[in-house]
């Protein structure tokens, strides 16, 4: 039987082209269970590199070594898709019920059911177990494709963007629960919204251009940026551009006047401009800026 | 897994039966509306048609010429025939011999008329009389005829070998005698029975497609491919039998509504008729009758259909949208048909023996016994049809087995 300890994800030295173009290139990690998050622009390379590890992805170079099915973790891989529709013609406990029996058969009914009755509290669906899928709204279709991702504590949990259509309260609910479930389980987390990843994950892992371009724990990300965020105010856009000059706005608010977090290289970017503690974002914008790439 | 798909798919499965069930009693409909023969009359001819001009042809034909037709009534109403062609132009001499005898006049006015006989001239559609009665004369006009064709293109000499000691061995049960019956009704429930078939074999590939594609088109191949081998073999099963048994019940169901509404009224007689008393049978050597050919052709047509949904699963196997495969799959089992019917490529052998083999082709029962092309391999013959049901079925017994085993890698890119 695995232990905790066995549960180990090796991605080694990943790649996989699409013609001429290059999807990913040379990804390599390892790791155990907890939370782990994977921030880039579209077309980094992200949904590669989960289609691969999930088997969606067919023929690539280097290895993937999943953790094997045990007691503790019936099922090796987990997925949440970008777009995620189920079956709309089935009820909400009839489809996991089915998905269950796809990737355990072994595991019995009443176990099956168990599971289901606990995802659906989890995700607060278990008002809308006999209602068919075409019938939920987005963030329930999306707590459903989640719940399913879950299901059996899969070894390893692909979620591509998974607070996609979720309100405030749901997004919290499910942070707590990734964060439960990733004390025994590989979860890793592709995502836009930074604030996602904040506080619980264990490592992230910033992408771009198919290549890993940092990884890291939290504060060691936020280490690489400190003294490089300046906060900067102004009264109008125009004024604002013209402060900020060839250098990146990380995040922008209006309080009156306009306020804006601008990543640099260090230099102060304009006379009044104060340093600020840096969060996730602004590591992501830095890596980006990096790497030449140019968010607006 | 069955049971999921089913699931999966209710809705659209509600209306594809309600769609298909509605087309088959439309297909039995029109055909029997467009129904159009005629009568003779005292006065001439008189065109009958639609549901009850059908009716009325059936009361008309039965009460004249049901019964058993041998070697002697030929020879009557052949003297009656040259009898009054001795007063009378062709054209009166048929109207009389109609009157009279009508199921048999449009076979034999044309077989013993004396210009085409002099001119060694047989109508190709009736040289089936030729052989059912033995006519020495026509028969040997009608193989001269295919020995002509076979120097072409079409008949090879073991074939005609073939199809003399067939004429033989039928010209000997019609010394016997023969039921000879009604049939007009057989032409049009096999004219609805043909469309609906097509209708279905459009739907085998719809079908196909649906169960095959709709994973990579909802993203959920992405999720699905985390299950193990041996759950895709099952839920592939779980797909290809839910298309066959979906197909096998709107055939059975079609097939049921037709019969209720053609064979039903109107079949009452014609059962036990030899074959070629139909007019799309003429020229064929199937010694058999048109009850015989019916209950062959029945669960015949469905294995047909189902070995069409077999292919269209293979090729919805290598498509990753509906549509596409529903193009490709109709293009793979329809396109070779449509090419030989208008592309002039049954006038070459080695098509025209693929043309026989095929199941589209085979959906028209007219096909089923009209030509009896043979394959002729080995320089052995045999018959088209049962050869087609049987590849048919060899087909589908194979998509069966590589459907569930390439299923998880069709999942993937």
């Amino acid at each position: 039987m695995n232990t905790a300890d066995d549960c180990r994800l090796v991605v080694n030295q990943v790649g996989k082209q699409y013609g001429k173009k290059t999807a990913l290139s040379g990804v390599s990690f390892e790791v155990g269970p907890g939370l782990y998050g994977f921030l880039g622009p579209n077309g980094a390379g992200k949904s590669t590199l989960f289609g691969i590890i999930s088997g969606y992805i067919h023929q690539y170079a280097g290895s993937v070594l999943i953790p094997e099915v045990s007691q503790l973790h019936p099922v090796r891989v987990g997925v949440l898709p970008q777009a995620f529709s189920g079956y709309g013609e089935m009820k909400v406990g009839e489809f996991l019920l089915y998905m269950a029996s796809i990737k355990a058969p072994s595991v019995p009914r009443e176990e099956a059911v168990k599971d289901m009755n606990e995802k659906l509290s989890v995700f607060h669906l278990t008002e809308k177990k006999n209602m068919r899928l075409r019938t939920l709204s987005g963030g329930q279709l999306r707590r459903l494709g989640i719940a399913q991702a879950f299901q059996y504590n899969p070894a390893v949990v692909l979620l591509d963007e998974p607070t996609t259509g979720l309100d405030p309260e749901e997004r919290i609910s499910f942070k707590n629960y990734v964060a439960e479930q990733s004390e025994k389980e590989i979860i890793l987390l592709s995502t836009h919204i930074v604030s996602d990843l904040e506080e619980s994950t264990k490592e992230i892992f910033i992408m771009n251009n198919g290549r890993l371009l940092l990884s890291g724990q939290e504060e060691e990300l936020l280490a690489k940026v400190r003294g490089k965020v300046f906060l900067v105010t102004a009264p109008s856009e125009t004024e604002l551009y013209r402060k900020v000059g060839s250098y990146k706005i990380s995040s922008l608010s209006s309080d009156g006047e306009l306020r804006a977090r601008v990543v640099t290289d260090g230099t102060v970017p304009c006379p009044g401009a104060a340093p600020v503690q840096a969060d996730l974002n602004d590591v992501y914008i830095y890596t980006q800026m990096a790497s030449g790439h140019q968010q607006g | 897994m069955l049971h999921a798909e089913f699931s999966k798919g209710r809705k659209w499965i509600r209306q594809i039966i309600g769609i298909v069930l509605a087309l088959a009693a439309a297909v039995g409909l029109l055909c029997l509306c467009t129904y159009q023969s005629f009568v003779t009359t005292d006065s001439g001819y008189k065109d009958v048609s639609g549901i009850k001009g059908l009716s009325e042809y059936v009361s008309f034909v039965h009460d004249r010429s049901a019964g058993i037709f041998d070697d002697n009534k030929l020879q009557a109403m052949l003297s009656e025939y040259k009898e009054n062609r001795k007063t009378m132009s062709v054209e009166d001499a048929t109207l009389v011999f109609n009157q009279k005898h009508p199921e048999y006049e449009s076979v034999l006015s044309n077989l013993y008329d004396d210009e085409f006989s002099a001119a060694g001239e047989v109508d190709p559609d009736h040289y089936d009389f030729a052989i059912l009665t033995g006519k020495p004369d026509l028969a040997d006009a009608f193989f001269r005829t295919i020995e002509e064709y076979a120097d072409a293109t079409y008949y090879s000499k073991a074939e005609i070998t073939y199809a003399d000691r067939r004429a033989a061995s039928v010209s000997s049960s019609f010394q016997k005698g023969i039921r000879f019956d009604v049939t007009d009704h057989w032409l049009t429930y096999m004219s609805a029975k043909s469309y609906f078939s097509i209708i279905l074999a459009f739907l085998a590939c719809f079908l196909a497609a649906r169960l095959y594609c709709s994973e990579k088109e909802n993203g959920m191949n992405r999720i699905m491919v985390t299950a193990g081998r041996r759950e895709h073999r099952r839920i592939s099963r779980g797909k290809f039998a839910t298309g066959a048994l979906l197909l096998a019940f709107l055939y059975a169901a079609g097939e049921l509504l037709l019969y209720l509404l053609i064979l039903r009224p109107y079949g009452r007689c014609g059962w036990n008729s030899p074959v070629q008393i139909a007019g799309v049978y003429y020229s064929s050597f199937y010694k058999g009758t048109l009850g015989q050919l019916y209950v062959f052709a029945l669960p015949g047509t469905l294995v047909l259909i189902l070995s069409i949904y077999a292919v269209a699963c293979l090729v919805s196997l290598l498509c990753r949208n509906s549509l596409m495969a529903i193009v490709m799959s109709a293009a793979v089992t329809m396109l070779p048909t449509v090419l030989g019917e208008n592309g002039g490529l049954m006038e070459t052998r080695w098509y025209n023996h693929l043309m026989n083999a095929l199941a589209f082709t085979n959906l028209d029962p007219s096909f089923v016994l009209q030509n009896y092309s043979s394959f002729g391999f080995g320089g052995s013959r045999m018959p088209a049809y049962p050869f087609a049901v049987l590849l048919s079925g060899i087909i589908f017994l194979a998509a069966a087995v590589i459907l569930p085993a390439c299923y998880r890698r069709s999942m993937q890119v």
